[in-house]
């Protein structure tokens, strides 16, 4: 129940919000719901992105991380990350303290 | 190691189903990739369940704000009504200024506004900044109503703001001027100095002049169109000693976050560098 209240948050707040909060609310969430920070990325992209605003800077390198779909990349590395730590805190000898978000 | 009772975690019976041992999350990752699926699919399908949410949030936005102005101070609401008609009336004056510089440019230039004949079309804004981080807003108005790549979009006071970059049957985007990277070139200060503006993200651009052009804040840059476009002011000169230009940072004067509603018309092509077309499958 927890998780999908935490979820439908989130969704919501990638429509009405600004991105900077959703950013920091998928971050502060990224503990206890590791895949959240690569499903708001995705759905980010899904809805705003456009890869055809590219075409329009013409002989340019990719001079700006807006240039790429930054959404989905930040949220697959915060994913790694996280189910990086997870699986350090889990495997830890204080195991007591290391199932997170079970 | 000995353990001791009060070390130990009680265990009720755990009746794991299948769901419950996924990892959190995993219900927004199938909803994610069903929004992407659809936009990959059927775009025009997606925008059109999207733009009633959208809308409900903006009369929501709006709701929220007029109860809040109910609790302000009335004497506070006061000033606040006097300080905004003071600058509607500052801002008239300015357009009016504009508008009559625009006719003159329009005679000795010898261009009317409508070549082709064709009308502008006005069209509601769907998604805009802040929401969307990519300096781009979606519009209800696509190939049916006669929206085509490259036509140039303005917002309030006939302030260019972008251009069309992708076209669906009801919807289309417009990827704003200010977007990081994308260069436009333009006009900066009394003097016309020729510049090219790069965009910098959140309604802001940037630009390179010499330090002996004279650009100060506050000075006026335009971008080409029928005669010269008022696109925005200078805010801020940084200049270097040790070099012989100075980096303008300029804000556009059409505030993205709040903008509902734009004009497009043909012309984006005049000062748009050759457009590659797109060739990705994402509309």
């Amino acid at each position: 129940m927890t998780r999908a209240f935490l979820t439908a948050l989130v969704l919501l707040s990638l429509l009405f919000f600004p991105w900077q909060f959703t950013a920091l609310l998928v971050a502060g969430l990224s503990l206890y719901l590791p895949l959240l920070p690569l499903s708001a990325g995705i759905l980010f992209d899904a809805l705003y992105y456009a890869p055809s605003a590219n075409a329009l800077v013409l002989g340019a390198p990719q001079s700006s991380v807006f240039g790429w779909p930054f959404a989905t990349l930040f949220g697959a590395i915060l994913t790694a990350c996280v189910f990086i730590v997870r699986n350090r805190l889990n495997t830890s000898p204080v195991r007591d303290f290391g199932h997170i978000g079970e | 190691m000995p353990t001791f009772s009060s070390m130990r975690k009680t265990y009720l019976p755990n009746h794991k189903t299948f769901f419950s041992s996924l990892p959190g999350g995993t219900g927004a990752l199938l909803i994610a990739l069903v929004v992407l699926a659809l936009r990959l699919a059927s775009p025009e399908l997606l925008w059109r369940l999207l733009a009633p949410v959208f809308g409900a949030g903006e009369a929501v936005s709006a709701q929220t704000r007029s109860v809040l102005d109910g609790f302000r101070n009335a004497s506070e609401l006061a000033e606040r009504t006097e300080k905004l008609e003071r600058e509607i009336a500052a801002l008239s004056n300015q357009k009016e200024a504009l508008a009559r510089e625009n006719a003159d440019l329009r005679i000795i230039l010898g261009d009317s506004p409508r070549k082709d004949g064709k009308a502008s079309i006005l069209a509601g804004v769907v998604a805009r900044p802040p929401e969307s981080p990519y300096d781009a807003l979606v519009i209800a108005a696509g190939r049916e109503e006669g929206v085509e790549v490259g036509q140039e979009a303005f917002g309030e006071a006939d302030t260019p703001i972008g251009l069309v970059s992708s076209v669906l049957d009801h919807f289309s985007r417009v990827t704003l001027l200010s977007t990081p990277g994308l260069p436009t070139g333009g006009w900066a200060g009394p003097g016309k100095i020729a510049v090219t503006l790069i965009g910098t993200g959140g309604g802001t651009l940037r630009a390179s002049a010499p330090r002996s052009a004279g650009i100060s804040p506050g000075d006026t840059i335009y971008v080409p169109g029928p005669g010269m476009l008022p696109i925005g002011t200078v805010v801020r000169v940084d200049e270097d000693p040790s070099s012989s230009s100075a980096t303008l940072r300029i804000r556009m004067f059409a505030n993205l976050f709040s903008t509902s509603w734009v004009l497009l018309r043909d012309g984006g092509h005049v000062r748009l560098m050759p457009l590659i077309a797109a060739t990705s499958t994402l509309q």
